[in-house]
């Protein structure tokens, strides 16, 4: 039986200088990071950098060896993703009534659903909530991390969480069209 | 805990399956950004990888080695860059396409759309109208103002509106026709 290293253990083994450690770690998150910034920036480009931005600053300020890493991450990235939504507010407005013209940097993470019935219907129920219950939606049930991360993720604890889950939960079954 | 592990409010709860069918983000696909590499990912790295020489040699490693990446290692290739307009007119802004007419009445504001970052200058048939440093994102040319219009004293006609973007590896460049109708 293999035992893998945990996430605490191989940033201590990359700060000794284990190299190939800093790459497991990587390699075990960032497609789940990318995904769920993709979802929340709509711009596969974006996603990418504010994720390599979030190890970049794993490596030159490490946080304290306490909860979850995973969780860490994904509260940087998802505070740099909102940090680039704030910024795209200003001339958004203007922009989004040309919306229609104006094609996106790169595809949609939902471009590629049109053809999955299910798939497309969730897309377009998530998109019509607010961006607080999307953003707990999508960590519970895309990325399946449990309440306690997800309450590290968005600084409150787990009670509001679940909280805010069920409130989102209603909204998104509103959205999706069920009775 | 996982959410199929743990139903909410006690019932059967069809969400896990659903958002299953999302799509995500995998190893191959991380390497392209709508058929291009993660080049701009790579190039914001590198300075910052610089502050952190201990982990320099790490990212390197991390980042996936495609030919087209190693190619980044090299020399930087031309920013890339789309040129966007819309009229402003009394009747509110329209997108404008290439090709299209703009009446007497209406300027035109732009945008440009980057991945890259770098010195904009923006051309009307050859005479610099605006120029500037721009990030990495969309961005509205002189904060949106309108920078181009129908000066009473010439005449109508086509002119050609050019962004050119110039970065570390050269000067990558988008342009529109627009018309100016009587």
């Amino acid at each position: 039986m293999v035992i893998e290293p945990t996430d605490w253990e191989l940033l201590d083994a990359h700060r000794a200088g284990d190299r190939s450690a800093f790459r497991t770690l990587f390699t075990r998150h960032r497609d789940g990071l990318t995904t769920f910034a993709w979802r929340l920036l709509d711009r596969r480009e974006e996603a990418e950098e504010v994720v390599v931005d979030a190890f970049v600053r794993l490596m030159s300020q490490p946080p304290q060896p306490q909860g979850s890493l995973r969780a860490w991450l994904y509260t940087v990235v998802h505070r740099s993703a909102l940090d680039r939504l704030r910024r795209r507010s200003r001339w958004g407005r203007v922009w989004d009534r040309l919306a229609q013209w104006v094609a996106p940097d790169v595809a949609s993470p939902f471009d590629r659903v049109a053809e999955d019935e299910v798939a497309s219907r969730l897309a377009r129920a998530l998109a019509a909530l607010p961006e607080p219950h999307r953003v707990v939606l999508l960590l519970f049930y895309a990325d399946e991390l449990p309440t306690k991360e997800i309450a590290q993720i968005l600084d409150c604890d787990d009670q509001q969480v679940r909280s805010r889950l069920s409130y989102a939960r209603r909204l998104l079954r509103d959205a999706w069209g069920e009775p | 805990m996982s959410p199929t592990s743990e139903p909410p409010d006690g019932a059967p709860d069809p969400w896990p399956e659903r958002f299953a069918a999302l799509p995500v983000v995998s190893g191959p696909a991380w390497e392209r950004v709508s058929g291009e590499p993660t080049r701009a990912a790579v190039r914001r790295v590198v300075p910052l990888v610089s502050l952190v020489a201990t982990a320099a040699g790490a990212l390197w490693v991390m980042v996936p080695t495609t030919g087209s990446l190693q190619r980044d290692r090299g020399a930087a290739p031309p920013p890339r860059v789309r040129l966007e307009a819309a009229a402003e007119g009394p009747a509110g802004l329209r997108p404008l396409r290439d090709g299209d007419v703009v009446a007497r009445t209406e300027r035109v504001v732009f945008r440009v759309a980057t991945p890259d970052g770098g010195t904009l200058r923006v051309d009307e048939s050859g005479t610099a109208i605006w120029s500037g440093e721009i990030g990495v994102g969309a961005s509205a040319v002189g904060d949106g103002s309108s920078i181009a219009w129908r000066p009473d004293d010439e005449g109508v006609g086509t002119r050609t509106y050019e962004a050119t973007l110039c970065g570390p590896g050269g000067c990558a460049g988008d342009r529109l026709l627009l018309t100016w109708a009587p």
